[in-house]
Parts: structure tokens; C-alpha cells; sequence
């Protein structure tokens, strides 16, 4: 007589099929939002959060709606980084960069790449020195100044005992007139929280 | 059952009465008084007590009516007496007196043997001879006599040896009645303070120094800790990379991993390599984070059975201030200074944390954290928190030249880390077996101590080209803080060693009651049984080792100069030190301050 699992060729395929399954590393490519969050450091919760409210509010910003600035369209520009006075190296420029996309695509605003300018220059160049089609290179003397800068300061204050870890970032972001430096728009978005680790690890 | 109880308690507060209520000499003393020597002209007196029995209580004991202090299980006093007769007191629940006449140039031993007594222990006084007094003597430690010191008499300049050191007397008439006040079932250290008037001393955190061999994790490191001494930072490197491999192996000592990092990431710093300084300290330091506070039950056990050195390495409060501030080194020398001003945040977090939101722990100030944070603030133009940080390290000097200070000047602060941090080695007793009913049970335990490394660099000379600059001065000494750190968690420490040792014992004797009931109808079989787990428990007892991890890279010390107003553009600094001399190139930019970073293990 026949093993009983070997008559029931179902039931192998079942014990097969944990066993591989058991062993396979596992792999989730949607992520909810809270799952990125691990403990009290930055993380890509909250960069999404910060980036959507800030291109909201600048999308709201009365500038913005004027008609000076539509007539305008002035260049915008990224500040170099975001001033990072946390006590985290949180990527900065990744902030920055994700609220520039939000707003290109939103036809908002339109920017000047700041990390460019050499790149362009050592085309510039390149094609001007007589080797490309005169009637096909690119001009000189069109480069587009930025007349607005966004800039800002990402800060933290961190309170930690042995097992709670209680932190509080502070965002602030300007857009600032580079001609006259006055400050067209301003606005903060603060993120807390709390995380109690387990005694037994 | 009783029996067995007696000892378990016994071996548990051994510990406990030792370190807390008697002045336990320094090894070094311990180890001078058990060379039996006593000068031609004079008497040595050693008075010992070498038995568990009674370990709950400590004994006063006088000398000629002098109290000289008490005894506690596995110590003994040594005396240094005039020739002649001399009347030896012991106090437990009863009094036991002895008169020895002493011999010049000889040393005459006393027991002092403990007996089961109502409320508590009585003790009986006798004279040994040389042979079985040494032997005794041997397996004590010498404890701190308030009277005949031989130790404090050994040191006394040859003019002021034939006075008699001090001490209060207790006079002969009222001694009964303070002795009567002992025995109301209580142990000594819980007595009113009328007995005794027997000076409890506060023992100072002392710096030892040995020529102790490395063993353990302090040999592993051995290589590292001799090319850091001569300079050769790359092959130190190299070293501690090995180490570091060496713990990411199949059955490696994994558990020492971060702090293998934390080694390589110091070396890194030393050798310049900024990157792997970096990448290895926030390693290290974020798994540090991760585990503080928290407890495994695997590590926990297993430290129960086996000893701590299976736990996963979690470092000292001193250390971990230690790695942010190494971090912003690590970012200034590589020119990153949003990466340093970050680690300074964490810094001054950590300070905040650690230190000043528990006052009671302001011996750990980490002045060299503190300092540099301030530097980088300064760095920064924030010179309303950099007054803040010196005002808190009490710089008033610092504070004067912030607010003297017109404009920006070029301004140079150059780091040095000087010598080696105080390594650990193992002290180790037992095992032995003490006799437990029908029973026997192995006893013994092994813990670490700290031992001050040899250094031969008292401060730097700096030099920009050749031109001599200033001295360095001490910043942070870090082996103080060790030492204290050390003096501080000896409480700890000493709960751990008896948990471990009770659950050793406990084990022990299920074992053995186990192997008695089981074989309990076949003849010799249980006494068989009961001899190989005896021999098993000594094995198991002597296998136990001290915890010798501690971040052994560090300096002992950390020093500085500051060098004001120089002229902006590249200078190349020189540091000189006892016969040794390092160079290296910095850029200073006009009005800015600018960091150096060096490190002279000698």
C-alpha cells in the first residue's frame, strides 16, 4: 500500500508549495504610506506629506494669481539645499527637488536647473567651436535668468529616553524676489510624533 | 536544606557586604602585603578571615584598643607593629580576644574563624602558624586598616615610620558597652552609628596601572593598540578590518560587531579615511540606538548560564558620547560641514539626554563634546549658543574672547587624542567547592577591572611650518571618567555576578538531587553520578570569563590649543611629542575657523 502522500497528490503539491513559499524572501511593492515609517527618523511618509502641502500652498499663494506674474513668468530656482538643523542627515535636496516636479507639472511655476549651469556652459562650448552646423547649434546669450529662489530650513527638537523617542520637525519654505530679496511667500508644515520601543528585543 | 541555604545566601552577599561597607586596598597594595616581609626592627601582623560562613556580616576588629577597621569573608588586615605583646579584639555576637607577642623582623598570623551563633555569627580568635597563615592569606584581600597601616607605613618617609599612625582609641571601659550594642540580629552595615564609630572610608576611584597581560578581547586588539603606539595608522586599519571580519563569520562573535565598527570607525578617523569613519560610527551608533534600553531573553539567559560575554556589546554612556562627536571631526576633516553640523545637533541631543536631564551623572560631562559643539557653532555664526556651551563647561576664558571679538577672524583649533583608554582585565575566583548538606557545590565568578595603560605623553608642542605655536592642554580625561564610570556600576556589575552565580548554584544542586533520586536503587551509582557533575560544575565554574569589551581605542586623553589670528591660506601644522612628531596640511579660509584632528597613541 501507497504512503498516504503519495495517494493524495494534492496534498504533496500543498506541503511542496509551503515549503517554497516558506523560503522565498518576501517581496511587497505597494506600500501604504504609514509602512515607510519605522521610527521617529524622517522617512518617505513624510517627505510626500511635506512636498503635497507645500506645493498646495504655493499653488494658493496670491503671487501666483497676479498678473504681473502670468504677464512675467518668471524663472524660478532651487536654493542648493534645504538648511538641514535636524540632528538626522535627512536628504534634503530630495524635498526640494520632489516640489520643483509638483509644480513644473502643475504648470505653476517654471525653473532654471541651478546644477546645470556647467553642464550647459561645457555645451556651449562645445558646439561654438566650429565643428557642428552653425545653423543647427545652440545660441549663446539665451540662457534665462531666475528672478525667484526657493529656499528653507528643515529643523528638529528631539526628546529621547532609553525606550521613547519624541520628535518634532519644523519645515519652513520662502520664495524670495532675488532682485529686491522680499519674501513673496512663506509657509510651515510641522510633523510629531512619538515611538516606544518594545522592552524585549 | 538549611545548610545549603546558609551558603547560597553567603555566597550571594559576600559580594555585597565586600565592596559596599569595607576599604578594599588597590591591587597593588593587596599584592605588596603578601610578600610576608617585615623590617628588622619591626613586627607584621596579618589577621585573616578565609571562610563564607556569616558572609552577611562585616566584623569590627581592634588592635590594642584601636578599632582597625572589619573583615568580611576572604579578607585580612596587615599591621605594622612595634616588637612586644599586643591584644587582638574581634566583635561579632560575641567578643573574642587574643594577645600575640610579637617577634622583630617576624610576622605572626591570626584567624579569625567564624561560628554559627543565635542572632548572628560569633568569631574566635587564634594564632596560626607561618605556613598555614600564607596559604590562607593567599586567597584573601587585604583590606584598609585605620591603625598600624603597613601599607601607609610602607610609604611613610623613614623619619616618621616610628610614629604610630592615628586613630581614634576606643577606651577600655565603654568598649563593652559598645560592643553590646552589636548583636540585636542585625548585620554591621545596618548597626546605629554608635558601634561604630568605626570609620566607614569613601574609597576614590583609583587609577590603576599593571603590567597586566592582554587576554581576551583586549588581546585581539593588541596588534591595533601597538601600531597605533608607533604610528602606523594604516596597518592598524588593517587590523581592526580583520577583527571586524572576523565577527561577520559563520559562529563568529557576532555580538561584537558594533563594537568591532566603532573600533574600525576610530581607526578610520586616525588614518584620515573620513568616509569609512563615517559610515562606521553611524552604523554602530544606530544599532546602539536600536538596542538601548531594551533586553534579550536569549543574551540574558545565556549570560546566566555562561557569563556576559555572550550578550551583544552595549556600550558605556561615556562611549556613546563619544561617536557623535568623532562624527563631527570626521565631517569637518572631509569638508562636509552640513554633515558636521548635523552631528553636533545629535551631540548636544545626546549631552542633553544622558547628562543633563540626570544630574546625578554629571561626572560623565564629556568637555571634548561639549567643546567641539561649541567650536561648530562658532562655525556657524551662532555665537549666542556657542557662549551657551561654554558657559556650561564654566569657560570663562572662551566666553571673554566671544565677546571681545570684533570680527571674523582666521582661527585654528587643533585636536589631539593623547595615549590609550584604561583597558579591562579579568579578575577571577574559585573555583570552589563548598560543602552543601549531603551535597557539594562550586562556587566561583569572574568580573573585569579596569587597568590604566602606560603613557609617556604628557602634552603636544605646535608648530605651523617651524614656528612654535603653544602647548597643548587636557581637554577631556577620559580615563578619569572610566575609573569613576567604573567605581559607579561596581553595584551593578555585582548584582549580575550574583544572579549568575545563584543560578549556578541552583543548577548544581538540581543536578545533583536529580541524579539521586533517579538512581537512588542502584548502589554507588548516585555517588558516581554525583562526582561527575561535581567535576562538570568545576569545569563549568572555571570556563566563566570577565567581560574585557570595552571601546578600547579611545585615548586616555583628549587635548587642545587654540591658535588665533593667523593669516589665511595653506599652513602646515607640525605636532611634537616626547621624540615623535606628525605633520599635516590644512587650508584656512579668511575668517573661519578651521579644525585639525591628530592622534598620539604613546
Amino acid at each position: 500500500m501507497k504512503p498516504l502522500i503519495l495517494r493524495q497528490p494534492f496534498l504533496l503539491l500543498i506541503i511542496a508549495s509551503i515549503i517554497c513559499i516558506g523560503c522565498a524572501p518576501s517581496i511587497k511593492y505597494s506600500i501604504a504610506d504609514d509602512e515607510t515609517v519605522t521610527g521617529s527618523d524622517w522617512s518617505a511618509r513624510d517627505l510626500k506629506e511635506v512636498s503635497e502641502y507645500m506645493t498646495d500652498s504655493i499653488g494658493k499663494a496670491k503671487f501666483i494669481g497676479t498678473r504681473r506674474y502670468i504677464e512675467d513668468a518668471p524663472r524660478w530656482m532651487l536654493a542648493r539645499d534645504l538648511r538641514n538643523d535636524t540632528d538626522e542627515h535627512v536628504n534634503t535636496r530630495t524635498i526640494m527637488e520632489k516640489i520643483r516636479t509638483k509644480l513644473i507639472n502643475s504648470g505653476t511655476a517654471k525653473f532654471v536647473d541651478d546644477q546645470a549651469v556647467s553642464d550647459i556652459l561645457e555645451q556651449l562650448k562645445l558646439q561654438q567651436s566650429g565643428l557642428f552646423d552653425n545653423a543647427a547649434v545652440a545660441k549663446v546669450g539665451k540662457l534665462v535668468g531666475a528672478k525667484l529662489i526657493l529656499r528653507g530650513t528643515i529643523s528638529s527638537i528631539r526628546k529621547r529616553t532609553e525606550r521613547t523617542d519624541i520628535i518634532y520637525y519644523n519645515i519652513t519654505l520662502q520664495i524670495v524676489n532675488i532682485e529686491t530679496g522680499e519674501i513673496l511667500w512663506t509657509d510651515e508644515k510641522e510633523i510629531q510624533r512619538l515611538t516606544h520601543k518594545s522592552l524585549f528585543r | 536544606m538549611k545548610r545549603i541555604h546558609i551558603v547560597l545566601i553567603s555566597a550571594l552577599l559576600i559580594i555585597f557586604t565586600g565592596c559596599a561597607t569595607v576599604p578594599v586596598a588597590s591591587m597593588e597594595d593587596d599584592a605588596l602585603a603578601k610578600r610576608f616581609v617585615a623590617d628588622p626592627d619591626r613586627s607584621l601582623i596579618y589577621l585573616y578571615r578565609n571562610e563564607f560562613f556569616g558572609a552577611a556580616f562585616s566584623m569590627p576588629v581592634t588592635i590594642d584598643g584601636q578599632v582597625a577597621g572589619k573583615t568580611i569573608p576572604f579578607s585580612f588586615f596587615k599591621w605594622d607593629v612595634p616588637p612586644g605583646e599586643h591584644v587582638i579584639k574581634s566583635f561579632a555576637e560575641n567578643e573574642s580576644s587574643l594577645r600575640v607577642v610579637t617577634k622583630p623582623g617576624k610576622s605572626h598570623f591570626v584567624r579569625q574563624e567564624i561560628k554559627m551563633g543565635v542572632w548572628q555569627p560569633r568569631s574566635q580568635l587564634y594564632e596560626v602558624g607561618e605556613e598555614q597563615g600564607v596559604s590562607a592569606i593567599n586567597e584573601c584581600k587585604l583590606v584598609t586598616s585605620d591603625v598600624f597601616d603597613a601599607v601607609k607605613r610602607s610609604r611613610l618617609p623613614a623619619e616618621l615610620k616610628s610614629e604610630p599612625s592615628g586613630s581614634q582609641k576606643i577606651p577600655s571601659s565603654p568598649e563593652k558597652k559598645e560592643v553590646a550594642s552589636i548583636p540585636d540580629g542585625k548585620p554591621v552595615s545596618e548597626q546605629p552609628p554608635a558601634v561604630a564609630s568605626i570609620p566607614e572610608k569613601k574609597v576614590q576611584p583609583e587609577r590603576v596601572r599593571r603590567n597586566i597581560p592582554p587576554s581576551g578581547y583586549t588581546k585581539e586588539y593588541a596588534p591595533v593598540v601597538s601600531s597605533l603606539i608607533s604610528g602606523a595608522f594604516e596597518s592598524a586599519l588593517d587590523y581592526t578590518d580583520k577583527n571586524y571580519q572576523k565577527s561577520l563569520v559563520k559562529d563568529g562573535p557576532k555580538q561584537d560587531k558594533y563594537l568591532k565598527l566603532l573600533e574600525r570607525g576610530k581607526i578610520a578617523l586616525t588614518a584620515r579615511k573620513y568616509d569609512q569613519c563615517i559610515a562606521d560610527l553611524q552604523e554602530a551608533e544606530k544599532r546602539f540606538l536600536t538596542i538601548e534600553g531594551t533586553i534579550s531573553i536569549t543574551e540574558g539567559l545565556g549570560s546566566l548560564v555562561t557569563d556576559d560575554t555572550v550578550q551583544e556589546y552595549e556600550p558605556e554612556i561615556h562611549e556613546k558620547l563619544m561617536i557623535p562627536a568623532y562624527l563631527v571631526l570626521a565631517y569637518l576633516g572631509k569638508g562636509d560641514f552640513d554633515g558636521a553640523r548635523v552631528e553636533r545637533n545629535k551631540t548636544i541631543n545626546k549631552i542633553h539626554q544622558y547628562i543633563e536631564e540626570k544630574p546625578e551623572r554629571a561626572y560623565l560631562e564629556n568637555p571634548f563634546a561639549r567643546f567641539l559643539s561649541a567650536v561648530v557653532y562658532e562655525m556657524e555664526g551662532k555665537y549666542d549658543d556657542a557662549r551657551i556651551e561654554y558657559r556650561k563647561m564654566k569657560r570663562d576664558d572662551e566666553i571673554d574672547r566671544l565677546e571681545k571679538k570684533k570680527e571674523k577672524t582666521t582661527d585654528l583649533i587643533i585636536f589631539v587624542d593623547v595615549g590609550m583608554a584604561p583597558q579591562k582585565y579579568e579578575e577571577k575566583w574559585g573555583p570552589t567547592s563548598v560543602p552543601a548538606g549531603m551535597a557539594t557545590v562550586t562556587l566561583g565568578f569572574a568580573y573585569a577591572g579596569y587597568n590604566s595603560m602606560e603613557s609617556s605623553v604628557a602634552d603636544c608642542t605646535i608648530k605651523i611650518y617651524d614656528r612654535p605655536m603653544g602647548r597643548t592642554h587636557t581637554l577631556y580625561d577620559i580615563e578619569k571618567t572610566i575609573f569613576e564610570q567604573y567605581e559607579r556600576n561596581k553595584s551593578t556589575m555585582i548584582s549580575k555576578l550574583v544572579a549568575r552565580m545563584t543560578s549556578k548554584v541552583a543548577a548544581q544542586i538540581a543536578a545533583q538531587m536529580a541524579a539521586e533520586k533517579a538512581l537512588e536503587n542502584i548502589p554507588f551509582a548516585s555517588l558516581f553520578a554525583k562526582t561527575i557533575i561535581s567535576e562538570a560544575s568545576k569545569q563549568w565554574i572555571a570556563a566563566e570569563q570577565a567581560d574585557l569589551r570595552s571601546w578600547i581605542t579611545l585615548p586616555r586623553q583628549i587635548q587642545y590649543v587654540r591658535i588665533d589670528e593667523l593669516t589665511p591660506g595653506d599652513h602646515t601644522i607640525v605636532v611634537e611629542y616626547n621624540g615623535g612628531s606628525q605633520v599635516h596640511k590644512v587650508r584656512m579660509e579668511e575668517g573661519k575657523i578651521s579644525v585639525a584632528y591628530f592622534s598620539v597613541a604613546r
